[in-house]
């Protein structure tokens, strides 16, 4: 069966560079999966979990807003903001930044337009990344303990 | 005799110290351009595929669709981003790209009247002693560079372009090939379209054949949204990545430029210690045989 090449890129790096079976990703309009074979699709994504399958085997990312890019010729590119494994959080990072990102909120409310939209931007991220660390921490933890 | 080994001996120190600075700034040039490579190299992957989405975007939709896509008939009014560098020191670095930009502002006409916006001193003093109008002027940002830094930039270059102050917005640049070579580059920034030639080739790159007549392309949730959030993004990722380019080839310039200084200069400091040599042995060569030709005047 045909698989997807997909990239995963940020401004920083490239996360993820390989083939795959499927896709799944958080759009505007809810969670679209993509399979071999889909139509060319540009959409915005949205903060929020990437799941890739391949072989049976499934892992895990988190992206925030960025472009999920279907080319035809079964090649995905998607553009985020930022992205990782999900292997490479730490729930405790992510509470501190979140705490943080809700203060700033807080702090920004009335004052600057600008910088009260990054720190909601901000915030979402983290909760999306806490999200799905919570979600699939047990895969974490045992990857942890064999390391 | 005396005094001319002391000048040469001036001479030597002067240059040895003027070795020391150059060497210095070569160092400083050379972590700098470490830091700058890495940065290009980590977001070129990025700007490459966002480039590559906007070709395959800009081929395909209506460019109606969106004002940054509208190619405008007539070109009437020009909108020239330069970067430069802040400082000089940096070899051809300024030269060849003022040299570039003067050719394509040449490549105009008359008729086409035309705006900058300037990124780096050098390239702000090089347009007022052309003469040319300067719309706005960035210092002290080409040194790492943050994303939040050249936001402004692509904000007013949309803004006005949006507006429709400008038919066509360019970007001069120098593109980072290695550290030795650096390539001074004009890229046309909006409307994002390119030659339908060139537009083939990376579509052909991109996807392995060409896509000209494949099927629509279907966004979600609608084109405008997508695109109203997308080309903004990508234009500030190209301005972005231009900047990079930048910093890293003025940094590898410069430390290059450098480096020939101090190589310059120790064969200088070689050539003025052959010199030294030969005027103090022909002193004392003097003084020898003054002494014995005194002496022999005593004798007789």
């Amino acid at each position: 069966m045909a698989q997807l090449q997909l990239s995963i890129v940020t401004p920083e790096r490239i996360v993820f560079e390989d083939e795959v079976d499927s896709v799944s990703a958080m759009t505007q309009m809810g969670e679209v999966t993509i399979l071999p074979g889909h139509v060319p699709l540009v959409a915005n994504l949205q903060a929020g979990e990437l799941r890739l399958k391949k072989n049976g085997s499934e892992s895990y990312l988190v992206a925030s807003t960025g472009f999920l890019h279907v080319q035809s010729g079964n090649k995905i590119v998607i553009l985020a903001d930022t992205a990782e494994r999900v292997e490479e959080l730490e729930l405790g990072k992510i509470e501190e930044a979140r705490d943080r990102a809700r203060k700033l909120l807080d702090e920004k409310r009335h004052v600057d337009d600008v910088a009260f939209a990054n720190a909601a931007a901000m915030l979402e991220r983290e909760l999306a990344r806490h999200r799905v660390v919570t979600k699939r921490k047990k895969y974490k933890d045992v990857g942890k303990s064999l390391s | 005799m005396a005094v001319q080994t002391r000048a040469i001996k001036r001479r030597i120190k002067s240059v040895k110290n003027t070795r020391k600075i150059t060497k210095a700034m070569e160092l400083v040039a050379a972590s700098k351009m470490r830091k700058a490579v890495n940065f290009v190299l980590a977001s070129r992957p990025y700007s490459k595929l966002a480039w590559s989405t906007i070709l395959s975007i800009g081929t395909r939709v209506d460019t109606s669709l969106h004002p940054l896509l509208a190619r405008h008939d007539e070109v009437k009014r020009v909108l020239l981003i330069l970067i430069t560098s802040d400082r000089g020191l940096a070899g051809g670095f300024n030269t060849n790209i003022l040299r570039k930009t003067r050719e394509e502002i040449r490549s105009f006409g008359e008729d086409v009247e035309l705006q900058t916006i300037c990124i780096g001193k050098r390239g702000a003093d090089a347009m007022k002693r052309l003469k040319l109008p300067v719309m706005a002027s960035f210092v002290e940002i080409t040194n790492n560079t943050k994303f939040e830094e050249v936001l402004p930039i692509g904000r007013l270059v949309i803004d006005e372009f949006t507006k429709g102050s400008f038919d066509k917005v360019l970007v001069a640049y120098t593109d980072f090939v290695s550290a030795i070579t650096q390539k001074p580059l004009i890229m046309q920034l909006l409307p994002l379209q390119r030659e339908v030639a060139e537009v083939d080739k990376v579509e052909e790159v991109a996807a392995g054949f060409s896509l000209r007549s494949s099927t629509e392309l279907t966004f979600e949730p609608s084109p405008n949204a997508v695109l109203d959030s997308m080309l903004p993004r990508l234009v500030e990722t190209m301005v972005y990545q231009a900047v990079l380019e930048s910093a890293a080839s003025e940094h590898s310039s410069r430390m290059m430029a450098m480096r020939s200084a101090s190589d310059a200069a120790g064969d200088m400091i070689d050539d003025l210690t052959f010199t030294f040599n030969q005027a103090r042995q022909a002193g004392i060569t003097q003084e020898i045989a003054e002494i014995s030709s005194g002496k022999a005047a005593l004798e007789n």
